[in-house]
């Protein structure tokens, strides 16, 4: 049998081997892997056999105060960053495409902190929510606020830890969707403002009718990376707050890994962890199908 | 409002608008910009200040403009910790990551993009299924597999899990897709063979994907804190992001030594960041393009 | 240098389009032959059939008298210039034109020479060291010549060369080209969709609708003797007359061509073409007459003048194109269009070549015109073909 004219299966994978041994062997083993080991009731160094459990360990995790701490503390998380952090990169974003001179420094300065590593600005932020009135935050807001303000403890009290983990997250990752937004901006034919603003369409309604609209995409894209971001905190917590205190700053990889390492329980992390990827996944599917709509008003 | 404003006004009236315009808004940057970099420049100044008056000043003046600096936090950190062997284990591991998968990657998402054979199909569709899985979802059996392929505290099993990337396949073949027919058609007509037409005529353009690709692999990595922690102990292959954290409850706890450390930990990055940054830019632009 | 032949060509997509069908014809050894035709006609595909580019659904294409159906485009010495050039953007010119020579491996002294060589005749020797975007388009598009010159291959493959050029380069390049072609002698298939170019150079002409060959001829066979309406339409700017009509029998032994409310001789020498009379006389049938059928008349009595009322006209210069309302219905033309005075024609438009002279004719002039039937050619009313000829 004679081969097709263009078909180059001898020298095609070659060509994909390494990327595909890569990817199911790192990737697509270790994630069945998970599946399986949720099922099971894996505890290592323990003296019971491994026998399969059925659901046994989801209806654990989800009957356990501290794993529901952390959904809610991760949803909670989700739901503060995603949107003010993508309203604050829009507006920097806005306020950059104006075509100054000189904004090429400020999105240097906005995006910097995107090259630091996680764990280091947890260090850095820790200094600056030092307790007391000597604290930087704390002092810079009593100093605002005429002395009104008292000086907390922010990683050691119950209702501000999480917040204080999540403004250092928003100000660690900000720069990242500003720069995406603004390309997003940037490709925004000025025609469609032109045509708008001789059909009399003010600054507002320009905003609202073609820059959005426009911008579809891109926030899409930041949304949803914001998002599934949201469910995977856990440097900084691990190193500022170790899920404390009682559990106001726990999330879900936090409760994984110190399952998995603490206490060895492998098949109950695995399921937190078949949790996390379900979320995922539902965030996900969520995005394909919103931009999948536009494309077929499109 | 006055509205009978006299002819001769009306553009000076605009032109004011404007101007007042673009004041706030560089006002607005200006503030912003100070307010974001705070953290950074407390962080620079700190390093320099002798350790006893890091924390009692943070909350003052001085935090900002100290009165008196010193060196010598940095010369501490060296004497305390192997900090350069930190900073070899991170460019080390995470320049293989890159460079590994620029290759890997690049080839795979040609061959999907460009080539028929049997299987694509498939191995398409598993790229894109894998593409969701984040490093989260699958580290606890990973950390196993890993540990009973005795990988455990060595650069390898940092490495080796993270250089075939489902995300930069799909960045390679999103861009190989749009690249025009012809120039490969052309190679094939004047006597090339698949190797050499992606070796000499495809990959020479494909500069902004493998940027882009770059970029985007090193960012993900350079910062990863999880999966080392999990896999490893021993210092000598320790990276800094790991590094920085046991450093910070290595007693005494001096902080201008934490701050001095962490500075050293992103000049490096930040240097080449501000000379590259526009590639930067552009490639972190290109890979959210095509999300 | 070699001969090419499709034998039965069929080109479907994978989508189920039918690009090509039935196609057969052969290009001798040197010929120069174009391939024309609207878009769509799948005059690409098969120049990428021959190339290699596209799988042959069924049928046998021979280079040489060697079926290649299965050789991949490496193998097969042909040498394409694509519509845009393709040329390797990181690469010079002089990189450009070795890269084939590389791949069959020629040694590097006669490549060297090759180079120079085509360089010399293309005039690219000064932009050797150029890369592709400093030149401009005319200067890319020899450096794509070059690159199909420097392999001196079996077969050249031309698809839409000169589209990308502006107008009066088009035509500087197309004598080029022809030149360059009578030299090297080498087999050529050019691919255009403008049938001027077809015209001026190709030895001759395949004119494709809808992936299936028209007709194949040099381009006087083409223009006196087309095989069906489309190609009478299609080549010739503008394209043939065609109506309805009937023959009727005269005075003494002479035909006349029902036209309208008048009647045309038409010559005995034309009828003798289409075999016995009797099965002509009263039978419908398609008519066709060039544009330069027509020329003005003095006089309105005599043979073969009609009256004419113009609707539109093209001045030239050294011409004018007149569309005048024809008397008789037209082929393929549906509209009923409104004259000056708001009266209806429910009638086509013909197009008559006439001489330029003072002023150019405006609409709804009428002047007379005299009908030359010499050339007059007909076609079957069914299914649009030239009628049988002895």
């Amino acid at each position: 049998m004679t081969r097709r004219l263009n078909d180059n299966t001898p020298t095609a994978w070659p060509l994909v081997l390494p990327a595909v041994v890569g990817l199911v062997a790192f990737v697509a083993v270790p994630f069945l892997l998970a599946l399986f080991l949720s099922l099971t009731n894996l505890r290592l160094g323990s003296p019971l056999p491994l026998e399969y459990v059925g659901l046994r360990q989801y209806v654990r995790i989800f009957t356990a105060p501290s794993f529901q701490r952390a959904l809610v503390n991760n949803a909670v998380f989700a739901m503060v960053v995603v949107p003010v952090q993508t309203t604050l990169a829009l507006a920097l974003a806005i306020l950059l495409n104006r075509g100054l001179r000189g904004m090429a420094i400020f999105r240097t300065l906005f995006f910097m902190p995107v090259v630091f590593p996680m764990a280091l600005v947890a260090v850095v932020w820790e200094l600056l929510y030092a307790p007391g009135s000597t604290g930087t935050l704390n002092a810079f807001l009593g100093t605002v606020t005429l002395g009104w303000w008292e000086p907390k403890a922010f990683l050691h009290d119950a209702f501000w830890a999480l917040p204080a983990i999540m403004v250092l997250s928003i100000w660690q990752g900000l720069g990242f969707q500003m720069v995406i937004l603004l390309a997003g901006l940037q490709s925004i034919p000025d025609q469609l403002y032109e045509a708008a603003s001789i059909d009399g369409a003010g600054k507002l309604s320009q905003f609202w009718h073609v820059t959005l609209p426009q911008l579809r995409n891109p926030l899409v894209f930041v949304v949803l990376l914001t998002g599934i971001l949201a469910f995977r905190v856990f440097d900084q917590v691990q190193i500022l707050t170790q899920g404390g205190p009682n559990d106001a700053t726990t999330t879900v990889m936090y409760e994984a890994v110190t399952a998995a390492f603490s206490r060895q329980q492998v098949a109950r992390a695995s399921a937190m962890t078949v949790v996390f990827f379900l979320i995922v996944l539902a965030i996900t599917l969520g995005q394909r199908m919103l931009v999948r709509e536009e494309r077929e008003v499109a | 409002m006055n509205d009978r404003v006299p002819d001769y006004a009306v553009p000076v009236r605009r032109r004011m608008t404007a101007l007042a315009a673009t004041a706030t808004n560089y006002l607005v940057l200006t503030v912003g910009a100070l307010v974001y970099v705070a953290p950074i420049l407390f962080m620079i100044v700190a390093s320099f200040k002798p350790d006893e008056r890091v924390l009692p000043e943070a909350g003052t003046w001085q935090a900002f403009f100290p009165e008196r600096t010193t060196a010598e936090n940095y010369g501490d950190v060296f004497e305390r910790v192997r900090f350069g062997r930190y900073m070899l284990n991170s460019m080390l591991v995470t320049g293989s990551i890159v460079g590994g998968g620029l290759v890997v990657n690049s080839l795979a998402g040609y061959a999907l993009a460009r080539l028929q054979w049997r299987g694509r199909g498939a191995v398409f569709r598993v790229v894109l299924a894998l593409m969701i899985l984040p490093l989260e979802a699958i580290a606890v059996p990973l950390f196993y597999e890993t540990t009973l392929l005795g990988w455990r505290d060595t650069y390898v099993v940092q490495i080796v899990p993270f250089v075939a990337n489902a995300f930069a396949i799909y960045l390679f073949y999103s861009f190989f897709l749009g690249m025009p027919k012809e120039l490969e058609e052309a190679a094939r007509i004047d006597g090339a063979g698949v190797w050499r037409t992606l070796v000499e005529i495809i990959l020479p353009n494909a500069k902004p994907a493998f940027a882009a690709a770059a970029i985007t692999t090193f960012l993900m990595y350079w910062g990863l804190y999880l999966w080392p922690l999990m896999v490893t102990t021993h210092e000598d292959v320790r990276p800094l992001p790991l590094a920085v954290a046991t450093f910070r409850t290595l007693p005494p706890l001096n902080w201008g030594d934490i701050m001095a450390f962490a500075v050293m930990m992103v000049a490096p990055v930040l240097v080449v960041f501000i000379i590259f940054q526009r590639w930067f830019v552009r490639g972190v632009a290109a890979s959210g393009m095509k999300g | 240098m070699a001969s090419v032949e499709l034998r039965n060509v069929d080109k479907v997509f994978p989508d189920g389009t039918r690009a090509v069908s039935g196609l057969s014809f052969d290009v001798r050894d040197g010929e120069f032959v174009v391939l024309v035709g609207p878009s769509g006609c799948g005059k690409s595909t098969i120049l990428r059939m021959l190339a290699g580019l596209e799988e042959v659904t069924s049928g046998e294409i021979l280079i040489d008298g060697r079926s290649v159906n299965h050789l991949p485009p490496q193998k097969r010495n042909t040498a394409m210039v694509f519509q845009n050039y393709a040329l390797y953007p990181h690469k010079t010119v002089r990189q450009n034109l070795a890269f084939p020579l590389r791949m069959m491996e020629v040694p590097r002294d006669e490549r060297n020479e090759r180079i120079s060589q085509v360089a010399e005749i293309l005039g690219l020797t000064p932009w050797l060291d150029r890369r592709p975007k400093q030149l401009s388009g005319g200067q890319r598009q020899r450096v794509a010549m070059g690159r199909a010159m420097v392999r001196k291959p079996a077969v050249f493959l031309l698809d839409e060369p000169l589209s990308n050029l502006d107008a009066k380069l088009r035509v500087q390049v197309r004598a080029e080209i022809a030149g360059l072609q009578r030299r090297m002698q080498t087999t050529t298939v050019y691919v255009t969709h403008d049938q001027v170019e077809a015209m001026t150079l190709g030895e001759r002409v395949a004119v494709l609708l809808d992936g299936q060959l028209q007709q194949v001829g040099t381009g006087q066979e083409l223009y006196e003797q087309p095989a069906n309406v489309f190609v009478a339409g299609f080549i010739g700017s503008p394209g043939m007359n065609i109506f309805c009509s009937r023959l009727r029998r005269g005075e003494g032994d002479t035909f006349m061509l029902e036209f309208g409310d008048t009647q045309l001789a038409v010559p005995n020498e034309v009828i003798d073409r289409y075999g016995r009379v009797e099965d002509l006389l009263d039978e419908p049938f398609l008519a066709g007459l060039r544009p330069e059928a027509f020329s003005p008349a003095e006089e309105a009595s005599g043979t073969n003048r009609i009256r004419v009322r113009v609707a539109s006209s093209e001045a030239l210069g050294h011409e004018n194109i007149v569309y005048f309302n024809s008397p008789v219905r037209m082929h393929g033309q549906e509209t009923i269009t409104a004259g000056a005075g708001g009266e209806e024609h429910a009638a086509g438009r013909m197009a008559a070549r006439l001489p330029a002279a003072g002023s150019s004719p405006s609409a709804d002039d009428e002047f007379t015109l005299a009908v030359d039937t010499g050339k007059l050619v007909l076609f079957s009313q069914e299914d649009g073909t030239l009628r049988s000829q002895k």
